[in-house]
């Protein structure tokens, strides 16, 4: 059976062809200006924070009367609650956006809670300590994330 | 590619790249990009019919695969990143945001040497170009990437029959032109 021309010359053509120019640059710049994809925002924010809730939750015993919750931790509650103010101040975020950002805030707070409770039965506890500043960084993480997000268009 | 796939499927190539690029490794993304560029520009070319505005799909595939990197559920990254130029060539086709000039493929870096003379592959080229938008869409497709008329009906929001056709229509078109 003879070969069809059409697809003798179609063998020939290159699966593959450099663009004439570098494309990187653009490409670079369209990512790098463009606000970050929101999965990518949010992931880590919930897998810390997901990570501090299970180690809280292990060791939480909650005491009638907890113990107050060390100094580094107020710090990071003021600066958590300045950076909320301004988040709460801008008017550019979709009702979309602002109730992303509540869902993963109601998640940190939850695990800060827990942390704290479990901090006053095992005050030294290196891992709870860990967990409660690794749940306060996320909140952190994710509010600085907020205030600074460009406004999808 | 209708075939089915083998048991002992080796993993992709790219798999610790994407991995990497989905932590929001930028380096890692380019080094896909470098990976990936000349077969994604060769396919926008193709399916544009124009070499310059390919420049700009291509660089808006690589764009969309990076903010859509959360929906690469693993696989072959080179095939998923060439149905989204896919998906990009037909969205500017649909959107008619510029005027199409066509310029053939200057370029046939990558090409064997021992294949038709550069002319021959150029008149090809051209002689894609010129053909009408669906039909070339579909032979690109089918002709040189090798998809099925069920993934190309799929893709392009048309029946397996009007692939068919397209296919058809195509290489009528292209025999007389090149003979």
């Amino acid at each position: 059976m003879s070969r069809d021309p059409l697809d003798g010359r179609l063998a020939d053509l290159p699966r593959s062809v450099e663009p004439p120019s570098n494309l990187w640059p653009g490409i670079a710049s369209a990512i790098n200006e463009a606000p970050e994809p929101r999965w990518r925002r949010w992931a880590p924010a919930m897998v810390l924070a997901a990570t501090a809730l299970l180690v809280a939750s292990v060791l939480s015993v909650r005491a009638p009367t907890p113990e107050p919750p060390p100094s580094w931790a107020h710090q990071m509650r003021d600066a958590s609650a300045a950076l909320e103010i301004a988040v709460h101040q801008r008017d550019d975020l979709s009702p979309e956006v602002v109730a992303e950002i509540e869902r993963n805030l109601a998640v940190i707070d939850a695990a800060i809670a827990d942390c704290e409770a479990a901090l006053s039965d095992h005050p030294e506890d290196p891992r709870v300590r860990d967990a409660l500043a690794r749940a306060w960084h996320t909140r952190l993480h994710v509010l600085t994330n907020a205030r600074d997000l460009h406004p999808f268009p | 590619m209708s075939a089915g796939r083998p048991l002992d499927v080796p993993p992709d190539p790219d798999a610790s790249l994407v991995a990497e690029a989905e932590q929001g490794d930028r380096s890692a993304f380019e080094a896909l990009y470098r990976q990936h560029v000349g077969r994604v520009y060769a396919l926008c070319a193709r399916m544009a019919g124009d070499a310059r505005l390919a420049e700009e799909l291509t660089q808006r595939s690589f764009v969309r695969a990076w903010q859509r990197l959360d929906g690469f559920r693993g696989g072959n990254f080179a095939a998923w990143v060439r149905r989204i130029a896919v998906r990009v060539v037909l969205d500017e086709r649909r959107s008619h945001l510029r005027r199409r000039q066509r310029v053939v493929l200057a370029d046939v870096d990558g090409a064997d040497p021992t294949s038709a003379t550069p002319s021959a592959r150029l008149d090809l080229e051209r002689a894609i170009a010129e053909l009408p938008p669906k039909a070339r869409h579909v032979f690109v497709l089918a002709a040189v990437e090798g998809w099925t008329h069920r993934e190309i009906a799929a893709d392009l929001s048309i029946t397996e029959g009007t692939s068919k056709a397209q296919l058809h229509r195509a290489r009528a078109l292209l025999q007389e032109v090149l003979s």
